[in-house]
């Protein structure tokens, strides 16, 4: 292969990434937000995205058959719908659980409590991948989308030897990504409901004092991370097919995109998750297939060993 | 007519199993400064932190008006009318000093006035609008102080409650608060129930004080007769 | 005194036999059941339960969550299989090395990751397993079956009748109890409890936290490892997820709390319910219900959150009478009510000397000054107060002083010695001890064992740490309690236990951390007399209150701070009348109302 060649691998590849990266950046700011305004790390933050890509699934297969909704755009609805659906989801799976262990009330258990709300969601992560299988099969399904199989050329250039294709529901997935987040960081900075949020992971004690409930506030700030990383499960179920213990695998890849960004900030978890994408589809060249997400892992404990806070965190953080 | 707005009786309080607070009786009525002093460990952020809910008491009652606090949530007393201004500051320091600002007035019970509140606040304390798209963690010890107070006074409280407001600033920029508050003391109906360890301030600015020891009241009165009396001396200095 | 060799407690010793009993019970049961599917129950419970017993070693003693121990696990594994499948290697031999690989790997893991705490260390940990599943992957290995050996079947660790794959299985778990017992009942599994309840009172008292923590992973990684290489030799087919998938890591852990964290039985008792349970309704109902066996252990982890978070074993002691703790508890020390208290003595210092020595220490946060440019010297021998409004750098000065925080600028010399960049742990084993303002025993342990872990500092051997922990007792007035359980404590003795650990190091200086908040006059008066006899042992106390009037009868001399800066030095009686201090405390207009 010669230099344009690479050229060309190395731009797809990239393309790839920035593509991938918007949703993967999406599901890492619903688990920063979770963090940052809860303080709680959420194991079962992939279950959440597999639960929106199932959300997705059910309704295309229960609705797409009647004329109404047979568009292109009905997969796109049903990923941003997902939001919606899996935030009740959260808000109730607070309510019932985790409230349990933590907030305001947690904090005056013992040494228990720090690591309850850890062990918690891992139960939690549990019973949702096992229930799934029961419930959804193991059989991998995906949501077809006519757009999946259309791509955007970009070029020829470099006298007719370099194209780069972009793949045309993965756009306007990360399109809708963006949006989404940008929709959630106007609501978290603008809207009085943000403030809140913001000033119960800033200071309880004193958002109590101010009138703010924190407790509700934790519960809401739970129900914008699941339904957020839910909406990028939902964008990414067209992607490729899935089935129910398909949260694991991205546990870690959300994780890596938070850290690398700094817990609690948004803009950095998404820069991060975008980063990550990125570096999983440009590895993709050099590396064999398996070993694409171990390099996402060696970085993953690189940052955590060597720079924990994270490279992008800013003042615009949650916390 | 001065109504009772705060009576607190026979009030036992404290952590895990230990009363830091003993038979706390106090009351304050509209439109009073109320001192309480006392020297350090005596209870006097317990006593707070127990009206605001954050701690529950063990014994005892607290009425806000016609309220029972004990049914009423934490986060609901601060739009009964009760602001509290918590000891060290406790600003939002990740957020900007105007998002603050409308923070408190989120307990407030007549919305429509917030921006009328804002351009009050910011004429007694003007740096705060110099500075209000900063950082509230980047300002200074007495400019947190302000805004705190700042904060309390959005939600237009009918009692406004300051735990320690002069700790850790220098004398002059503590002189310079205690003035402020005095003004906006007089040029409204709100009560001021002030905790101080700095005794001559707290009993110059009040009407009637409490002098608060090893968690109980030992001495009530107006300044004027609390002035003179040794036993807050021996409180403080053990002689 | 000092044999080298420690004599094994008797609790240990009751372990012991417990273990063995539990171990035949469980082999004659093995030789009376013939069902082979039962056998391979019997055979795969201990298994877990050794895994339990390894989360338990590292996570349940230290409170460090770990959700990486299939890393261990499946290493050794592999090393089993790819042994006997590439090398011919006998699983005799690889299981032993898979123990001392899982031991490495457990050291060169904690190393960087011990570095981090809380939530970054649980993060971390569950990377290395998930990341090995790939790298195994990768490597082509799949699926590695082990294969039978027609010539030596014995050699290889096969064998015909199942029997004795049960038999080896419960060796093993014996074996892991037994080296939980001994260390839980050692420095080690105090230490760690110590490190667990609060790592920086732990450093304080002498501890090095890291030594043991990796101590703990590098055991716990070793014991992994048998059970992987074990658990190999019956599964006969090695896959990465079924080696260093989740469910292990997540099964190491809920046995251990499911029967009860930082216990010997604790995650025996998980295993031997949760894995038959799982079986059981897998059999039974997996073709209907797939993943049951996650869900249920999902459910058990949830419910045990919830109502029993430290297992059922301690469940069932909270609901049990009270000194019925002390029966089963773990009290591995026995006190001596005849020691004599000048054991504690220092007087090897001379009098008037100076045995701290401050110097133009500072230090900011932010833009607040915390220690101002302060200089002072504590006598050798003397009782020094330090006080000062709220805020005027009092704890900060302490944790200065203890190494918890290194100052900006300035020198601390103790006897000579700088104690700057030196760790909390060096600076206790020097001769500086400290009381901290919120005591936390260990509740289930009695007050001797509560105490003890301040004389491992000056002394390794079990016996002289039990002489000056008894005479650290006998000092404060407790002797007459020292085996009962810490829970039971009043506020008062809570303080003066805290005291008496700060004390069995034999310190020569300690720092008392507002001692006396909260007690009542008689109960002050008690923790004043105490101080008292302390200072006559020859040790320097310098103490931190609020209260002033109790301060005023006990200390030599005062040292005030007002804004992090040094306001006044000197005897009670010119401190108490000294207009600085006075204004201090009391405000400027105090003053002026005099005159």
């Amino acid at each position: 292969m010669d230099g344009l060649q690479y050229l060309e691998n190395f731009l797809q590849s990239l393309v790839a990434g920035l593509l991938m990266g918007s949703m993967y950046g999406l599901m890492c700011v619903g688990l920063t937000v979770i963090f940052g305004v809860m303080r709680v790390i959420n194991f079962a933050q992939g279950e959440f995205m597999m639960l929106g890509m199932y959300f997705a699934y059910f309704c295309f297969s229960w609705f797409g058959a009647y004329a109404f909704f047979n568009g292109v755009w009905f997969p796109f609805m049903l990923a941003l719908l997902a939001g919606p659906a899996l935030f009740l989801v959260g808000v109730l799976l607070h309510r019932i659980l985790i409230n349990a262990v933590t907030g305001h009330k947690a904090s005056k258990l013992e040494a228990e409590g720090h690591y309850a709300q850890l062990v918690l969601t891992l139960g939690v992560a549990l019973v949702l991948q096992n229930g799934g299988l029961f419930f959804f099969g193991s059989t991998p399904v995906s949501v077809s989308n006519e757009l999946s199989y259309s791509a955007w050329e970009w070029g020829p250039m470099v006298g007719d030897r370099v194209s780069v294709f972009v793949n045309q529901a993965q756009t306007i997935s990360a399109i809708l990504a963006i949006i989404v987040v940008v929709a959630f960081g106007l609501v978290m900075a603008r809207t009085r409901l943000g403030k809140s949020l913001r000033a119960s992971a800033d200071n309880p004690d004193a958002a109590t004092y101010m009138g703010i409930n924190v407790d509700r506030c934790h519960r809401v700030a739970f129900g914008f991370g699941v339904a957020i990383t839910a909406i990028g499960g939902g964008l990414l179920a067209s992607n490729a097919p899935f089935q129910p213990y398909i949260g694991t695998e991205y546990v870690i890849i959300m994780y890596a995109g938070v850290v690398l960004g700094g817990l609690g900030s948004v803009r950095g978890a998404f820069l991060g998750g975008m980063t990550i994408g990125i570096l999983q589809q440009v590895s993709a060249i050099i590396l064999p297939n398996q070993l694409q997400n171990t390099i996402i892992f060696v970085c993953f404990l690189i940052i955590i060993l060597f720079r924990p806070q994270g490279f992008f965190g800013t003042r615009d953080r949650t916390a | 007519m001065s109504e009772r707005l705060l009576k607190i009786e026979s009030l036992h309080a404290g952590y895990g199993g230990v009363d830091v607070l003993r038979d706390i009786n106090l009351e304050v009525n509209s439109g009073e400064f109320v001192s309480v002093v006392g020297p350090n460990g005596a209870g006097k952020s317990t006593l707070f932190k127990t009206i605001s809910g954050i701690v529950t008491p063990r014994l005892g009652s607290i009425f806000y008006k016609e309220h029972n606090l004990e049914k009423v949530a934490s986060s609901r007393r601060a739009h009964l009318g009760i602001a509290h201004v918590p000891e060290g500051r406790q600003v939002f320091s990740s957020l900007t000093v105007l998002e603050n600002l409308e923070l408190g007035a989120i307990a407030s019970r007549n919305p429509g006035k917030q921006s009328d509140n804002l351009e009050k606040i910011y004429e007694w304390f003007p740096v705060l609008k110099d500075r209000q798209k900063q950082l509230a963690g980047t300002l200074s010890g007495g400019e947190q102080q302000m805004l705190a107070i700042g904060r309390g006074l959005m939600a237009a409280p009918e009692i406004l409650m300051l735990d320690e407001p002069s700790m850790g600033l220098a004398p002059a920029i503590a002189d310079n608060i205690f003035e402020r508050l005095i003004e906006i003391h007089q040029s409204s109906s709100m009560s001021i129930l002030l905790v101080e360890q700095r005794v001559a301030e707290a009993l110059h600015f009040a009407s009637r004080a409490y002098v608060i020891e090893a968690g109980s009241i030992i001495l009530s009165g107006v300044p004027a007769e609390l002035q003179d009396n040794d036993r807050i001396r021996q409180a403080y200095l053990g002689m | 005194m000092t044999t080298g060799k420690e004599k094994l407690s008797p609790a240990v010793k009751k372990d012991f036999r417990h273990i063995g009993l539990f171990g035949l019970v469980y082999i004659v049961l093995a030789l009376l059941i013939s069902n082979s599917y039962y056998q391979l129950i019997m055979t795969i419970v201990p298994v877990w339960a050794v895994m339990g017993l390894s989360w338990n070693l590292l996570s349940g003693y230290s409170g460090l969550i770990s959700f990486g121990h299939a890393a261990f696990f499946g290493l050794g594994a592999y090393l089993v299989a790819l042994g006997l499948a590439l090398w011919n290697l006998s699983p005799w031999l690889t299981i032993i090395l898979a123990t001392l690989t899982g031991g490495l790997s457990g050291l060169l893991v904690g190393i960087p990751t011990f570095r981090l705490r809380g939530h970054y260390f649980a993060l971390a940990m569950l990377a290395y397993p998930l990341a090995l599943l790939y790298i195994f992957e990768w490597l082509g290995y799949q699926e590695v079956a082990l294969p039978m050996n027609r010539e030596a079947p014995l050699a290889y660790m096969q064998f015909e009748n199942p029997f004795f794959y049960v038999l080896i299985s419960i060796l093993l778990l014996m074996l892991a109890m037994a080296i939980t017992s001994l260390l839980s009942h050692s420095r080690f599994g105090l230490s760690l409890l110590a490190i667990k309840l609060d790592e920086d009172a732990a450093e304080a008292a002498g501890i090095n936290t890291l030594y043991w923590k990796l101590v703990a992973i590098t055991v716990s990684g070793a014991i992994a490892g048998a059970a992987g290489g074990f658990y190999a030799v019956v599964l006969l087919v090695v896959t990465p997820l079924a080696v260093f998938g989740m469910l292990v890591s997540a099964q190491a852990l809920i046995f251990a709390m499911f029967g009860g964290v930082g216990t010997l039985w604790g995650p025996v008792l998980g295993a031997f319910i949760l894995v038959p349970l799982s079986e059981i309704l897998y059999a039974r109902y997996a073709a209907d219900f797939p993943g049951i066996q996650g869900v249920i252990y999902g459910v058990a982890i949830i419910a045990v959150i919830l109502f029993a978070p430290e297992g059922i074993i301690w469940k069932l002691r909270s609901l049990m009478k009270p000194n019925l703790g002390r029966v089963l508890g773990t009290s591995a020390s026995q006190a001596n009510t005849d020691i004599d208290e000048g054991l504690l003595a220092r007087h090897d210092d001379k009098a008037g000397q100076n045995i701290l020595t401050v110097n133009n220490l500072s230090k900011s946060y932010g833009g607040l000054k915390a220690a101002n440019d302060l200089s002072f010297s504590v006598r050798n021998r003397e009782l020094l107060g330090i006080i000062g409004p709220n805020g005027a750098g009092k704890t900060t000065l302490f944790n200065l002083l203890n190494g918890f925080v290194a100052p900006d600028e300035g020198e601390i010399l103790f006897r000579d010695n700088s104690l700057l960049k030196l760790k909390p742990n060096r600076i206790c084993a020097l001769g500086i001890a400290r009381t901290f303002q919120v005591a936390k025993p260990f509740a289930h342990l009695s007050i001797l064992d509560n105490v003890i872990l301040g004389a491992y500092v000056h002394s390794k051997d079990k016996d002289e740490a039990q002489q000056l922990a008894s005479a650290a007792i006998k000092l404060v007035g407790l002797i007459d309690k020292c085996d009962s359980p810490a829970s039971n404590l009043t506020n008062r003795e809570l303080r003066l236990m805290e005291l008496a650990r700060a004390l069995a190091s034999k310190p020569r200086l300690i720092l008392v951390d507002e001692i006396l908040a909260g007690l009542d006059p008689e109960a002050m008066e008690n923790v004043l007399e105490v101080l008292r006899k302390v200072q006559l042992l020859g040790i320097t106390i310098v103490i931190i209150e609020h209260s002033m009037q109790a301060m005023v009868q006990l200390v030599d001399r005062f040292i005030v701070l007002d804004h992090g800066a040094l306001l006044a030095e000197g005897i009670p009686d010119d401190i108490v009348k000294d207009d600085r201090v006075i204004e201090a405390y009391l405000g400027k207009k105090w003053l002026d109302r005099d005159e």
